[in-house]
């Protein structure tokens, strides 16, 4: 018995006296925001590598460091994933990874630096702590401005010791790793299928050539569904494939895993969608609408709407003509425009003429089912032609306004000038035919009378008529333009 | 006299009112999970600012504050940023619902935080340089990606100041620290349940 109590006592010494083994830290080069995505900053990792020296914790040379950045093909400082983190623990024998971020570093006009820094344990890739330090010269500035820091060097004498403050000196342990199935990739497709198609579920492990022989038994889990996962011919994925419900909706498809210890794990790797009807189309036109019927004379807005809105996989928009034709066929994959806007010109470029058409909406989704929606739309574009005849003898005559085809007349005016410019008669009106009269009481038997008429139909299209002489057919100028008056009026 | 203390009671009112916490301002779409938020992965933060590499900057403060709080486990960010390789998002974007629900499940994530820099900038001030920073965080649920809650915050380094120069915040990351500190002890404060020891 006393020679029990003395193996431990002397275990109990030994276990006081002898010291607690130093955790190794493998401190990374340091992230360098400031410079670029990419950048390192080897001199302020050199700093910190002497500072975490100092408080007792073993480092792993730099060049060992080095090796395993290159190793791995590492291009990216300050966020290494979990293996990575794994990985440098085995191989450089760490036991805590030290990764940081320069977020600010200036020399002028006031010194200033910021850094950031995770202290992450090997064991179990779990960040044990972390700490953000900013300091600038401005923060240090004294009442007398006595001993201001005037440099880089100066600040990072204060710097360090304040973001190492509470870095803890030994490595906490390890709580245990959440269970996570090591994937390296998954490539579920289609995204969206028809009932019955053909769903494809390719999962790649980690390290998995590695592993043949010792991979775990995977299983797709689709609802109550379970598809086993094999090996394909290469080697290189575990694959699946099932034919997808017959009931549309999202599927999630979750993967578990059973490994030969008999340890399982699941985890949601992806869903897809069984579409088993067209997208329910609405088309509406934006014009002028008369007795129930879309009129446009400029533009005309198409308007495409899903009922029930799903993905689109592409889309088309055609406007047929009475025989058939097709005037104008534009499409393009992908997003279903909130609006388009036809001004009458056919895909070629030319204006097309006056006349009924057919707008033709379709749309195919992801699964390559498609509906389409049609209206009916006018296109009017010609002005109102409109006649002025003039009737009577002598002093008295009127003037008889009449059209012959076209819109119904949003308004319409008329001006009859004597020959030295004075206003006859100024007549207007909504509808034709109409007539007014003139009374040439003061003027010249047979005098020329000029004529201004300008009239527009509901959908704006406007004419503008001059008349030379309104006795006469022939006056009419060519062209039908006005021609505008260019010299100053003072009265007008 | 009456006419005093009214005067008074004004400066009073006053001074109470500029004295006033200037608290981030929090949005409740839903209740946090009441299990399960003790993991936490921090998204890709969206950066709508022109400071260089301010997301990166405020990503990093964000997960330091979240870790030195003692109150998460927070994801390795190479292990998001791989689930975003894997899954085709890029890493200025934010994943939909659905993707958030794969990498929740994949990772066994209790809560996602993720969110916008609207404004970031420290530019050089008469005495001492200027800075402001203006960010909106929003909470998802790990388990079904959904939207729970969003924080907004904005502040400027002088909004700290105190008695002549003290106090004042003269970097942006010692802001955005002080930011990101206030915005964690607000989540905490508002029932943000953390980790079980």
């Amino acid at each position: 018995m006393n020679r029990l109590y003395l193996i431990a006592s002397v275990l109990f010494l030994l276990a006081v006296t002898v010291p607690v083994r130093a955790a190794t830290v493998a401190v990374l080069p340091l992230l360098d925001v400031t410079v670029s995505r990419n950048g390192v900053n080897y001199t302020l990792t050199d700093h910190l590598r002497q500072e975490v020296q100092k408080r007792g914790f073993t480092l792993v040379a730099a060049d060992r460091i080095m090796a395993f950045l290159v190793r791995h093909r590492i291009r990216t400082l300050g966020r290494l994933d979990s293996h990575l983190v794994e990985a440098a623990g085995r191989e450089l024998q760490a036991d805590l990874l030290l990764q940081g971020t320069v977020c600010q570093l200036q020399e002028r006009p006031a010194p200033a630096i910021s850094l950031s820094l995770e202290l992450i344990r090997t064991a179990d890739a779990a960040t044990v702590w972390a700490n953000t330090e900013a300091l600038s010269a401005s923060d240090l500035t004294s009442l007398l401005g006595l001993g201001d820091p005037e440099n880089l060097g100066d600040l990072y004498r204060v710097f360090f010791p304040r973001l190492l403050a509470d870095m803890p000196a030994s490595v906490p342990p390890a709580a245990g790793k959440s269970p996570e199935l090591d994937i390296d990739s998954v490539v579920l497709l289609p995204r969206h299928v028809r009932p019955g198609d053909q769903v494809s579920c390719r999962v790649r492990l980690r390290d998995m050539e590695e592993r043949i022989g010792k991979l775990p038994h995977l299983v797709a889990r689709v609802g109550d569904r379970r598809f086993p996962l094999a090996l394909d011919p290469e080697g290189y994925y575990l694959v699946a494939r099932w034919p997808a419900a017959g009931r549309p909706g999202e599927y999630t498809v979750r993967l578990a895993a059973r490994w030969p210890s008999g340890r399982t794990e699941k985890a949601v790797i992806g869903s897809y969608v069984v579409d088993d009807h067209a997208p329910a189309l609405q088309l509406h036109l934006v014009g002028r609408e008369i007795d129930g019927r879309v009129f446009f004379n400029d533009r005309l807005i198409i308007i495409p709407t899903l009922t029930d809105p799903e993905p689109v996989a592409r889309w088309e928009v055609l406007v047929i003509n009475r025989d058939d034709e097709v005037v104008v066929r534009q499409g393009a994959a992908q997003r279903l425009p909130r609006r388009l806007t036809w001004r009458g010109q056919t895909t070629l470029g030319t204006l097309a003429p006056d006349g009924e058409y057919t707008v033709v909406f379709r749309i195919w989704d992801q699964t390559g089912l498609s509906s389409s929606a049609s209206r009916e739309v006018s296109f009017r574009h010609t002005p109102p032609d409109i006649t002025a005849d003039l009737v009577g003898k002598g002093k008295r005559l009127t003037v008889k306004l009449d059209r012959n085809s076209g819109m119904p007349l949003a308004y319409w005016w008329m001006k009859v000038f004597a020959p030295d410019g004075a206003l006859l008669k100024l007549a207007q009106g909504v509808r034709l035919p109409a007539d007014f009269s003139l009374d040439l009481g003061g003027q010249k038997e047979g005098a020329p009378l000029q004529g201004l008429l300008v009239a527009a139909d509901i959908l704006g299209n406007r004419i503008e008529k001059k008349f030379k002489d309104l006795r006469s057919t022939s006056g009419e100028s060519k062209d039908g333009k006005v021609e505008m008056e260019k010299e100053w009026l003072e009265e007008f | 006299m009456d006419r005093l203390c009214r005067v008074w009671a004004v400066l009073f009112f006053l001074l109470l009112a500029g004295c006033g916490r200037h608290v981030p301002t929090l949005y409740r779409f839903a209740d946090l999970p009441a299990r399960g938020t003790c993991r936490i992965a921090l998204l890709p933060l969206v950066d709508k600012g022109d400071y260089p590499r301010g997301a990166a900057i405020l990503s990093k403060v964000l997960l330091s504050e979240l870790v030195s709080s003692g109150h998460f486990q927070v994801v390795q960010e190479g292990d998001i940023l791989d689930l975003y390789r894997q899954l085709l998002i890029y890493p200025d974007r934010q994943p939909n619902q659905e993707q958030l629900r794969i990498i929740g499940g994949r990772l066994g994530i209790g809560l996602f935080i993720g969110g916008d820099i609207l404004e970031m900038r420290q530019v050089k001030g008469a005495i001492a340089p200027q800075t402001g920073l203006t960010m909106i965080l929003r909470i998802y649920d790990g388990a079904t990606g959904r939207l729970l809650w969003t924080t907004y915050h904005r502040r400027q380094g002088s909004s700290y100041q105190e008695v002549l120069h003290f106090g004042r915040i003269n970097t942006i990351t010692g802001l955005a620290r002080r930011m990101a500190h206030e915005v964690v002890e607000l989540w905490l404060g508002e029932g943000m349940e953390p980790c079980t020891r």
